[in-house]
């Protein structure tokens, strides 16, 4: 098999996988719910990336609107820039050779390994499949970090800018697969870590002492430091424009330069030089001939194993070790079957009232500290006001039910055909997911509104009057779970209307474009779902209050709070049937 | 008992299944067999309520999937190729669980019962990290027989186990149909359904191919030839060209004495 058939057949792999999968998520907008989250999604993307690069393309100076103001590239800024930049490079180059492991590894998935290693292909072609396959990652990099490096700094040269970071990351890719080259053949040949990691520190100490030097002898001949941007500005551009600087860092601002370019013709000019730079970054890893195969293979195995346990567990925070859990509390196996999924959840999440019998402790021993320890000023004003801490806490908590009750019913449903097989109704399914994440969410402010008491009564005279204090976490108590509900509502549906953007299902070609959309409709309708929700409590509460005060003030308040509460409440309870007869509704074999 | 009746799936314009009817009776135990992507699965899941049927009825015992899903789930049992266990309950408190679901009044009573017959009692408070996969297997058998279920489905119930486990699975499965469940079994291992199956579903297409007593699918096939085995009426209906026209023993039969 000659290398052209090669790097055919491996062409072939990359655009198939990649045409295959967009015709996945494109077949997927034949259910309108998917489609209106891709026309959203794209709208988004056009809003916000799409009409700079367009512009950038279409209107080369300044035609497009929201960037005729954009501010022109000043020359001697872009050269302070351009010398900073080749600095950044360097030192990113540099690591390379500090940080790289003694075995070099490429970049490939066990399926590659398992298909291309007992092909008969030459290790230089699976190199440059290697680095072919990179660009798709590689361009969409430049756009991101273009689109955050200030996509408005490049006037209407976008397309330049982008193509001037896609430079500086190839160049960085190359090289630093060319050093890990290096190094292996370095630790074969001997050289131990440390001494590689060390002259690498060295050289680094010795480029940031030149240019420091260089920097001081400056200070020195204008006879004191800067005192203004303009004067550090000039610093900078001294050290950078002058001396060493340009010699040492300039092939690194070979390759930071058409990034920064002024003009196509610019740009032009600047890319000649850069491509060299690169093309010899390319025959220096062309040419190694290192065994990088079983390095490579461990290195996806890794990356399987850690995917997969990412998939299987995903909590927050990444991977945990596995330890047993204690049950919050004992199940009877008569009962409603949606307990059997909260006390499920509550297990995974760590529910130990004996942590909450520690948090109160320390509550009761801070409690006791501002009481009864003499005090300096700090001391009485921690008296005055430590009841906000928890009471604080307590509030923010609201976000934490949102957040974990969402986070379970997702869980739940990337094993949803198992779930399916069980006599569970959609309605009980819900109310199992929304218990167990409102069930550690409301023990933990139960907790923070003990702590509340506890500092209350703790000083003399408090910095908030009793009634607050005592008012908002009866309040809470009353309708903070109503209110987490009503938040998670929209995610939960969200969850429950598109499996295939959770990726409740394993094989499906996972979120597209309209995963975009489906984010700005969710915070979208969740702003619009909280204030329509809460009109019709207000309302009630308002009407109540109204009729309480032809009695009395405490009785217009209980009045109130309790009308409120129950619209809050049956209007959730409307949404649990809604969202119990969406999950009734999933069919696996459409998520596809 | 298990009831199937005109069950059609169709992905977009794909069929997978047509028109496919058969009963189990309680005490038979049906082996579903077929090529690669002839429906076997979508067929199983439809069966277990996991997709719903495009068109046709399903009753299991006694109840319709369709209209009374949660009493006919309530008597179903379903085991996937992979053990679908959760990773941080105990093998306990997956049986407290599942018992919880199911509602199984004398699960205190059972659950014991199940682990000693499993041989898990030493495993009931490991998770299921810790366990081999034919101990994962066994946690997933002892959560499905649980609540005594009249319907199990098992879907390669023997991959992936060493052959102590296999023989040990054989002999459930025996069991519980001798107890009187209905159950499928679907598998590519001719040589296992022959020896533990009462009945024969062969599907290709999506469509039936053969139905009927392990004997009478011989009989159908053997073309005169003596001795011809599952395997061989396998490899006749899958290796003909076109697409199967129905075949029509009776869409139910008589349970066997059995053994």
């Amino acid at each position: 098999m000659n290398t052209w058939s090669v790097i055919q057949a491996l062409f072939f792999l990359q655009t198939r996988s990649v045409w295959n999968r967009l015709r996945s998520q494109l077949r997927r907008l034949r259910q309108p719910k998917y489609l209106v989250g891709a026309v959203v999604g794209l709208a988004y993307f056009y809003i916000y990336v799409g009409r700079f690069v367009l512009g950038g393309l279409l209107f080369p100076r300044s035609g497009m609107p929201g960037l005729s103001t954009a501010p022109e590239f000043d020359p001697d800024l872009r050269n302070l820039i351009e010398g900073m930049a080749a600095t950044g490079v360097f030192f990113l180059m540099l690591g390379a050779w500090v940080f790289a492991s003694p075995r070099s590894a490429l970049a490939f998935t066990e399926t590659e390994l398992a298909h291309l290693l007992p092909a008969p292909i030459s290790r230089r072609t699976l190199i440059r499949y290697k680095l072919a396959s990179l660009q798709t990652g590689l361009l969409i990099s430049s756009l991101v970090l273009w689109f955050f490096s200030g996509r408005s700094f490049a006037g209407g040269h976008a397309l330049l800018r982008i193509s001037g970071w896609w430079v500086v990351l190839v160049a960085l890719s190359l090289h630093g697969l060319g050093a890990s080259f290096v190094v292996q053949r370095l630790t074969e040949r001997g050289l131990s870590s440390w001494l590689r990691r060390t002259l690498g520190c060295l050289v680094g100490l010795a480029l940031t002492g030149v240019l420091f030097w260089w920097g001081q002898s400056a200070l020195l001949a204008k006879g004191g430091i800067p005192s203004s941007f303009a004067e550090c500005r000039d610093l900078g551009q001294h050290i950078f424009t002058s001396g060493p600087a340009p010699w040492l860092l300039g092939p690194f601002r070979l390759l930071v330069r058409p990034g920064l370019a002024a003009s196509g013709a610019e740009f032009a000019i600047a890319l000649g030089p850069a491509l060299f730079v690169l093309f010899l970054l390319f025959a220096w890893v062309d040419r190694s001939d290192v065994a990088f195969e079983e390095a490579s293979i461990e290195r996806a195995r890794r990356w399987a194993d850690r995917i997969e346990e990412a998939k299987s567990r995903r909590q927050r925070g990444g991977i945990r070790k596995r330890t047993v859990r204690p049950s919050a509390f004992s199940l009877r196996p008569e009962g409603n079957p949606a307990v059997a999924l909260a006390w499920k959840h509550l297990i995974e999440l760590r529910f130990r009232p004996r942590n909450y019998a520690l948090a109160l402790g320390v509550f009761v021993l801070a409690a006791a500290g501002i009481r009864f320890v003499p005090g300096a000023e700090i001391i009485e004003s921690l008296r005055n006001s430590a009841a906000l801490l928890p009471l604080g806490i307590a509030c923010i908590l609201l976000i934490f039910g949102v957040i974990e009750i969402t986070a379970r019913v997702r869980q739940d449903l990337r094993r949803v055909d198992h779930f399916k097989t069980m006599p569970l109704t959609g309605r009980q399914f819900v109310v199992g997911e929304f218990l167990g994440g409102l069930g550690s969410t409301v023990c933990r402010q139960l907790v923070c509104f003990v702590g509340v008491g506890l500092f209350a009564i703790a000083p003399d005279s408090l910095a908030v009057p009793w009634t607050l204090l005592l008012g908002v976490p009866v309040a809470l108590l009353t309708i903070g779970p109503g209110l987490i509900m009503l938040l998670a509502i929209l995610p939960v549906a969200a969850a429950l209307l598109f499996p295939a953007w959770m990726q409740s299902t394993k094989d499906g070609p996972g979120p597209g474009l309209e995963a975009i959309g489906q984010r700005v409709i969710l915070a979208v309708g969740q702003f619009i779902t909280l204030s329509a929700s809460l009109i019709p409590v207000a309302l009630v509460a308002g009407g109540m209050f109204w009729l309480g005060l032809l009695v009395s003030p405490w009785v217009a308040f209980v009045l109130a709070g309790g009308g409120g509460a129950a619209v809050l409440y049956a209007e959730i309870a409307v949404a649990i049937v809604v969202l119990g007869k969406a999950y009734d509704a999933i069919d696996v074999s459409q998520e596809q | 008992m298990i009831e199937v009746s005109q069950l059609t799936k169709h992905y977009g314009d794909f069929a997978a299944v047509s028109e496919l009817s058969f009963t189990v009776h309680p005490g038979q135990l049906l082996g579903l067999v077929g090529p690669n992507g002839a429906g076997k699965t979508t067929c199983l899941r439809c069966l277990a309520g996991i997709i719903p049927p495009t068109r046709g009825s399903l009753r299991l015992a006694g109840y319709d999937l369709a209209t009374d899903p949660i009493a006919a789930k309530r008597h179903l049992a379903f085991f996937a190729d992979e053990p679908r266990l959760f990773e941080y309950l105990t093998v306990a408190q997956h049986l407290a669980f599942v018992a919880r679901i199911y509602g199984v009044k004398d699960a205190d009573a059972r659950a014991p019962l199940l682990l000693d017959e499993l041989d898990l009692s030493d495993k009931r408070d490991s998770l299921p990290g810790e366990l081999s996969r034919g101990m994962k297997q066994k946690v997933a058998l002892a959560c499905g027989l649980i609540h005594s279920p009249q319907v199990i489905l098992f879907d390669e119930p023997l991959t992936g186990l060493d052959p102590l486990a296999i023989r040990r699975t054989k002999e459930t499965i025996r069991r519980l149909a001798r107890e009187g469940a209905s159950v499928i079994i679907s598998s590519h291992l001719l040589h296992l359904l022959e020896e533990i199956c009462t009945h024969i579903l062969i599907v290709k297409r999506g469509v039936r191919a053969a139905f009927g007593s392990l004997q009478e699918v011989r009989e159908q096939f053997a073309h005169g030839d003596a001795g011809v085995d599952l395997e061989e009426v396998f490899m006749r209906i899958a290796t003909q060209g076109d697409r199967p026209q129905p075949v029509s023993p009776p869409d139910s039969a008589v349970p066997p004495p059995l053994a």
